[in-house]
């Protein structure tokens, strides 16, 4: 894919502005969050390590720069009409597909932020749990704990049932890969 | 089986986590189990759905976020150089210091060392003019001023360059070498003061442009030209008697 060893943050806008609506779930105020995260990450350009993850760091940038934002609350409130916005501008197959995609968009959207961030992360984004871990600073087994619960929210939206949160639960510890192992 | 199938391995499945074998077990347990297999799928069926709605093109992004983002690039970038900078100079200073400490503990060779060393005709040139120097001073020995380069050349085979008019020849000798004859000028060649031109046959081929060899007492500048050897020796500066042999030799080109 991409070589770590190359600088190319305008090749990585596109994962940076996904996980801003991601984390956001509206376009104006991702495109907010990116623009911030990229003058904080200039700000703090020294403490990328040469030859390091790129996407990784940026990615974590923008992801504590959404945390320390106040757009966090302000997005709270936007929550799900901006959940079917977001499909509507998407160009999609065919009807039946479409109004099972908007399902899953919108359970995706009714996400706690904690949940949907490490969802989009590794299944969007398609990172290692590692890598996703280090981008948002916590365990392994917290990120599969969080994943675990996500899709099993999402399973329940479309089955019309709601999930109690023990339900998923955490799962059992195992290390299954990862960029350093 | 060796491993149980855990929700773990089931979440790594579906994240494509796991390394082939993993996975070949967690599909062998899914057979046998449909509402795993069936937990599995749908959870296959959300992550492709969630790939496939953010797979949208984004609008081009707008101008200052570029902005923003060649700036952070270039910063990047120039951190980056300064690593590579830093670490070029760190190995400039490996070697400047592996210099410093092998000349401080002598180790290294000196500059004079360096320097090709002389062959061995500069050495005779060298002990030649001190003799003709021996051989001014001693009224026995009378010199002999009559210089005849065509004799010269006919009785020993040695080329003489033809001397700048303001030189005035003191002596002429002709004495044995390692390798034929050799023959020994003794000049008062001007502001250079005394000096000896020295000629000699080698048994090596070469050229060598005119290279100064230091000694203790007098300086000689050595040229070769074939098989012929030359030298001019005495102890005014370097430079003068340089661009004197320079001279000398350049009659043969």
């Amino acid at each position: 894919m991409n070589d770590p060893k190359r600088i190319d943050v305008i090749g990585l806008l596109g994962p940076l502005r996904r996980y801003a609506r991601s984390l956001t779930r509206d376009d104006t105020q991702a495109e907010d969050l990116v623009q911030d995260a990229l003058v904080r990450a200039y700000e703090r350009h020294g403490s990328f390590r040469a030859g390091g993850n790129l996407r990784g760091w940026l990615l974590s940038i923008l992801h504590n720069t959404f945390i320390d934002g106040r757009r966090r609350r302000l997005a709270e409130v936007r929550r799900l009409e901006q959940a079917t916005e977001l499909v509507d501008t998407a160009a999609l197959p065919e009807q039946e597909s479409r109004v099972r995609l908007q399902q899953v968009q919108a359970a995706f959207m009714s996400l706690p932020d904690v949940q949907r961030a490490a969802l989009h992360l590794v299944a969007i984004e398609g990172l290692s749990y590692q890598d996703a871990a280090i981008t948002l600073n916590i365990p392994v087994g917290t990120l599969m704990s969080r994943l675990g619960r996500a899709r099993a929210a999402l399973r329940a939206f479309e089955a019309g049932t709601s999930v109690r949160p023990s339900e998923a639960g955490r799962p059992h510890l195992r290390i299954v890969g990862g960029s350093d192992v | 089986m060796s491993d149980p199938i855990t929700e773990a391995d089931l979440l790594a499945y579906v994240d494509d986590q796991l390394d082939p074998a993993r996975r070949i077990e967690v599909e062998e347990h899914l057979a046998r189990d449909p509402e795993a297999a069936a937990r599995v799928m749908a959870d296959l069926k959300d992550r492709d759905a969630l790939r496939l709605l953010h797979a949208t093109p984004l609008p081009r992004p707008a101008e200052p976020m570029l902005a923003a983002a060649d700036r952070l690039e270039r910063a990047l970038g120039w951190q980056e150089i300064g690593l590579k900078l830093r670490r070029i100079a760190a190995v400039v200073a490996l070697i400047g210091f592996g210099w410093f400490a092998h000349s401080q503990v002598g180790l290294g060779i000196t500059d004079s060392e360096a320097s090709p060393k002389p062959p061995a005709f500069v050495e005779d040139a060298l002990h030649s003019h001190e003799t003709s120097l021996l051989r001014a001073r001693m009224v026995s020995q009378p010199e002999v001023e009559d210089y005849d380069p065509a004799e010269i050349l006919a009785e020993t085979g040695i080329r003489l360059p033809s001397l700048p008019r303001d030189w005035q020849v003191r002596d002429a000798q002709i004495f044995p070498s390692r390798h034929g004859h050799s023959i020994e000028i003794a000049i008062d060649a001007g502001d250079l003061g005394r000096v000896s031109l020295f000629a000699a046959q080698t048994p090596v081929f070469d050229v060598i442009a005119p290279l100064p060899a230091r000694f203790e007492k007098a300086t000689a500048v050595y040229w070769q030209t074939g098989q012929l050897a030359y030298a001019l020796t005495g102890t005014g500066s370097d430079k003068a008697l340089e661009r004197a042999a320079l001279r000398l030799s350049r009659e043969f080109q």
